[in-house]
């Protein structure tokens, strides 16, 4: 191990290898921390602000933290797409040192150290970042007006926190994700599970989605067998549970599609993003399935505020609020989503470096490859938002409705937000055209 | 009778920093021919399969593709993505690591050259299909490219590379990934898919038992051609 270190230090010295490669997930990371440092400040304002214990008797509190759990998701897995595309990027230079006698332990660590201590330099720049989008976050409104710099500004000590969480959970989520990859002296292998059984998962996937619907219409029976806190309880479980089984049917469903798609592809782009769907349809779900979540919450939520959109007075003003704070994690979320996106997008290139050289060769046009690597990110992201969306719809079916019916307006500005969380996650995948340029040059 | 040049560089010159990777080459390949390409590590023979199939771009000189009935064309001098139109309709490629995609079958891989230049899906893997039965795949067309071996994976390879009926194909190190009775059975094939068609076909490799199938055989040292001789069945590696 005590190597690690000097080797670390040799391979972190500059060159033209793959530059985008390393700037990327630097930038996620600065975003990421920044955004997280919003949200927690939010959140402790929200705890302790005495404005929000008048209006809104701690609710506040509650949806902040809520809020900050949803957005650990998304950190997760951007942490574990650094971690991967730190292995990529080194490719070549991993596997020679195994040949030349470094331990698989070594390798590991050396991966570990350099995807955290990117995630780190990203952290430090995020929280410049977020001193410099303060000033902004001060004029968010809550309580009825701009909240003010001073409310939402982070104690140091939770800054610190935050900082060291980020950190903490990009080294984890590194070192669980280079599990499934191995470096042996003749190159980087990802290791691939078997796919999902696909009727399995769809059949479990339905009765329990249905048993769920039943649960939530027959609420108030369940509340009154089992009292408000512990029914709130469930109702949240249940929520989750939904979440984890459209995580279930997620990857059957891109797999079926992927299979339409190169079955009635016309030309190159849908034939290839159709085959690679269909093959690799787990890790094309998991990249995306942040989405799931996000149009989860934009329906359960955003249609039960546009009802409330009646409300006046105190709760008048909560409303407002929590429609705030809704739009806000939303917003949050997609940028968190784009950059995971980008980041394992910018793996993937790199893993398929050889190949986008041949086809380069064969004078493939550089659009065609484009148009098929956003296929095969756009095609699961729209399902994961349809099945986020459908799932919603079913678990809270009467309020939807009711919503459609009320507050259109309300329900077409949650569609606007989609609309540009799509746009987002699509300059995301832009963003990676300088590392495929620099492979079909031979730069990285 | 001498055939019509296909092929025709002058002058090619290609530094990368002091090196000079190709220093005034200059050469004629004619229809029909199959040109080995030979030369140590560092010689230059890549570079120079490069700059005559239009990846890269020479410092100075020029090359002229002249395709059997059509208009010569100066390669030099044309931007990027004229280069790749070039190589998509008028070249074809062979690598030493197939370089299919995994997730397709064999006769969509050997479609997708076609696929590119607007053809309907089921001409273009009807003729993918053909060339995959001419090259002994018959029956296979279905497979992906894992479920087939590495002789059957590059003969494919060579579908894709001749689909488009390119007048030249470009080769390097073909059978470098093969053990040799596979490699003389692909060697076959591709002969068989571009002389054997009257196409011309490019090839370096170093393998001397490899070259010597070949009608001529080219040796570089140091970006220069210092030998240029028809192949015999005695050539030997110098």
């Amino acid at each position: 191990m005590s190597t690690v270190l000097p080797l670390a230090r040799l391979l972190s010295r500059p060159s033209r290898q793959g530059r985008a490669a390393i700037v990327l997930p630097a930038v996620a990371f600065a975003v990421t921390t920044a955004l997280l440092l919003v949200v927690a400040g939010g959140a402790h304002m929200f705890l302790v602000d005495p404005r929000a214990q008048d209006t809104g008797d701690g609710f506040y509190g509650i949806l902040a933290s809520l809020a900050l759990l949803l957005l650990a998701v998304p950190l997760v897995t951007l942490g574990a797409a650094a971690a991967r595309l730190s292995s990529r990027r080194r490719n070549d230079r991993l596997a020679t040192l195994r040949l030349l006698g470094a331990s698989g332990r070594e390798i590991w660590a050396l991966t570990v150290l350099e995807a955290t201590s990117v995630a780190a330099a990203g952290a430090v720049v995020g929280v410049a970042l977020y001193v410099a989008l303060l000033p902004l976050v001060g004029l968010l409104p809550f309580f009825g007006g701009p909240v003010g710099m001073a409310s939402v500004a982070i104690d140091p000590l939770l800054g610190a926190g935050v900082l060291v969480g980020v950190v903490v959970i990009a080294a984890v989520s590194a070192a669980a994700s280079l599990r499934k990859v191995t470096v042996t002296p003749l190159g980087v292998r990802t290791r691939s599970a078997a796919p999902p059984s696909r009727r399995a998962a769809l059949i479990i996937g339905l009765v329990v989605i249905a048993a769920v619907a039943l649960l939530i219409a027959n609420f108030a029976v369940v509340g009154e067998l089992l009292g408000p806190a512990i029914a709130l309880a469930v109702l949240l479980g249940v929520f989750a549970g939904g979440m984890a089984l459209l995580n279930l049917v997620g990857a059957p469903i891109v797999a079926a599609r992927g299979r339409a798609m190169a079955r009635h592809a016309r030309g190159a782009a849908q034939l290839v993003a159709g085959r690679e769907l269909a093959a690799h349809a787990g890790p094309s779900w998991r990249r995306v399935s942040g989405m799931a979540l996000v149009s989860f919450i934009a329906v359960v939520a955003g249609c039960g505020l546009a009802i409330a959109d009646a409300a006046e007075g105190a709760e008048g003003t909560l409303m407002a609020d929590i429609r705030t704070g809704v739009l806000l994690t939303l917003g949050i979320a997609f940028v968190l989503l784009a950059c995971a996106v980008g980041v394992t997008q910018a793996a993937s290139v790199l893993e398929e470096r050889d190949l986008i050289v041949g086809l380069d060769r064969l004078g493939i046009p550089d659009a065609e490859l484009r148009r098929a690597r956003r296929l095969t990110v756009m095609v699961p992201l729209r399902w994961a938002a349809i099945g986020g969306a459908a799932l919603g719809g079913v678990l809270s079916f009467p309020i939807v409705g009711i919503s459609l019916l009320v507050a259109p307006l309300s329900v077409a500005t949650i569609a606007l937000t989609f609309v540009a969380g799509f746009a987002l996650v699509a300059a995301a995948l832009a963003s990676t055209r300088p590392i495929v340029t620099g492979i079909r040059r031979g730069a990285v | 009778m001498t055939s019509s040049p296909v092929l025709t560089a002058a002058g090619l010159v290609k530094r990368y920093g002091a090196l000079a990777a190709l220093d005034t080459v200059s050469l004629t390949i004619r229809a029909g021919e199959s040109v080995a390409v030979m030369g140590a590590s560092g010689s230059g023979k890549t570079t120079l399969l490069h700059t005559l199939a239009a990846v890269i771009a020479p410092d100075s000189g020029s090359v002229v593709l002249s395709p059997p009935g059509a208009e010569p064309t100066e390669l030099v001098g044309l931007s990027e993505s004229e280069r790749a139109r070039v190589r998509r309709t008028l070249l074809g490629f062979v690598f030493q690591e197939h370089l299919l995609l995994p997730e397709l079958t064999a006769v969509e891989n050997a479609a997708l050259p076609l696929l590119l230049t607007g053809m309907r899906r089921p001409d273009a893997e009807r003729h993918a299909a053909g060339w995959l039965a001419a090259l002994g795949l018959a029956g296979m067309e279905t497979r992906r490219i894992g479920q087939l071996s590495g002789g059957q994976a590059q003969r494919v390879a060579i579908a894709r590379a001749q689909v488009t009926g390119a007048p030249v194909v470009f080769a390097d190190e073909p059978t470098g990934a093969l053990d040799s009775a596979t490699s003389a059975d692909v060697l076959s094939a591709l002969l068989h898919a571009t002389t054997g068609q009257g196409r011309t076909l490019v090839m370096v490799t170093h393998d001397a038992e490899v070259a010597r199938r070949c009608s001529r055989i080219v040796r570089l040292r140091d970006g220069r051609v210092i030998d240029d001789t028809a192949a015999t069945p005695l050539e030997t590696t110098r």
